[in-house]
């Protein structure tokens, strides 16, 4: 009878893959627990030429396959933007200067220490709505510095610094929570990331929060997390949920700034 | 060499080179292929790794486990290795 011997043989055959996972799980945890930067720094080491590579590549790519009318056209338009802009702008940089003065006479300063870095890779490439930008432990960023989009649109923070290369988290990381404070009359609130740039937030009917509404971060310089795009709740109830999302759009950002502490 | 062997070392390279460039969904499904092509895909373990590695952050989400794709690949791993005995193109 050789049923009992062939059917051993089996399950010996069929117990080797899962052998192997479990070694495999072990030296994954043993070397996470003991060195946790281990297998960061060693593949963002491997992929930082491959990432730098891609984005030179892109770029030429996409100044090769504009044509001279488009670029033209392009031009013009951007220098009636920029012209509108300058006239709105006058204003708001004239009351920002007499802000500025005002703080520094108190005591307070509102100056920024910025890095500009390279965005490599953002959603939807990378998972979990994380940035990977060109800068790092050189350019003396650390885990826990702002990341701004467009000057002072707050998008999220260093997450991880790897050499060259450091990873940002996206405050709208689904799940995460942050302290907000919402319109002009400073509405404290806690946002909850929903991911792609979108948050929310339940806030009681009463405060009479409206479309348009910007959202900040607590600071001695506001910084603007986004703002107040739809309001849903059911008017038998007394909360609302306040849905936002940052002003800029994530997936067409090419560079961030980080503000070093 | 047996060719197998010579083209699952070509497949290794491409992807060890995709991982870095190719956006994560994608390699989702070329590894969820793989892992019914081959009988034991070990190497979808690694591309786990590597996605963790460079992406992986302390997610609330996850309840700041950051191996979530190393741990999709070992579930996806046992899933193919028993459904592949249940289907019939596999065989």
């Amino acid at each position: 009878m050789s049923y009992l011997l062939k059917s051993s043989r089996d399950k010996k055959r069929s117990a080797f893959p899962f052998l192997v996972l479990v070694i495999f799980v072990v030296i994954v945890t043993l070397i996470a627990f003991i060195f946790p930067s281990f297998f960061p720094a060693v593949f963002t080491k491997i992929a930082s030429p491959f990432w730098k590579g891609e984005h030179a590549l892109t770029g030429a790519a996409a100044s090769v396959l504009v044509t001279k009318d488009e670029l033209v056209a392009e031009n013009a338009n951007l220098k009636n933007e920029i012209e509108t802009m300058k006239s709105q702008g006058l204003d708001a940089g004239l009351l920002q200067s007499e802000n500025d003065e005002l703080k520094a006479m108190l005591g307070r300063t509102t100056e920024k220490n910025l890095v500009l870095g390279v965005i490599l890779h953002k959603p939807p490439v990378s998972p979990y709505d994380i940035l990977v930008i060109d800068v790092g432990q050189k350019e003396g960023i650390t885990k826990g510095d702002r990341v701004l989009a467009s000057g002072n649109i707050v998008i999220g923070e260093v997450a991880e610094v790897n050499g060259e290369i450091s990873k940002v988290k996206l405050y709208s990381s689904p799940g995460e929570k942050y302290d907000i404070v919402i319109g002009t009359n400073n509405i404290p609130a806690t946002a909850t990331g929903r991911g792609g740039g979108n948050f929310e937030t339940v806030l009681p009917r009463e405060l009479k929060i409206a479309v348009g509404d910007t959202v900040t971060i607590p600071s001695i310089s506001p910084l603007i997390f986004g703002t107040v795009g739809t309001l849903l709740g059911d008017p038998a109830r007394p909360f609302e949920t306040i849905l936002f999302k940052n002003p800029v759009n994530i997936s067409t950002l090419k560079w961030v700034e980080v503000v070093k502490k | 060499m047996s060719e197998t062997t010579r083209n699952r070392i070509i497949i290794d390279i491409f992807l060890f080179i995709a991982v870095f460039i190719v956006p994560w969904w994608v390699m989702l499904l070329i590894v969820l292929g793989l892992l019914f092509k081959y009988t034991h895909f070990y190497e979808a373990f690694f591309v786990g790794l590597i996605i963790d590695a460079l992406y992986g952050i302390p997610l609330a989400m996850f309840y700041n486990f950051r191996f979530v794709a190393t741990l999709t690949a070992l579930v996806l791993f046992i899933i193919t290795f028993y459904s592949k005995k249940l289907l019939t193109f596999t065989r």
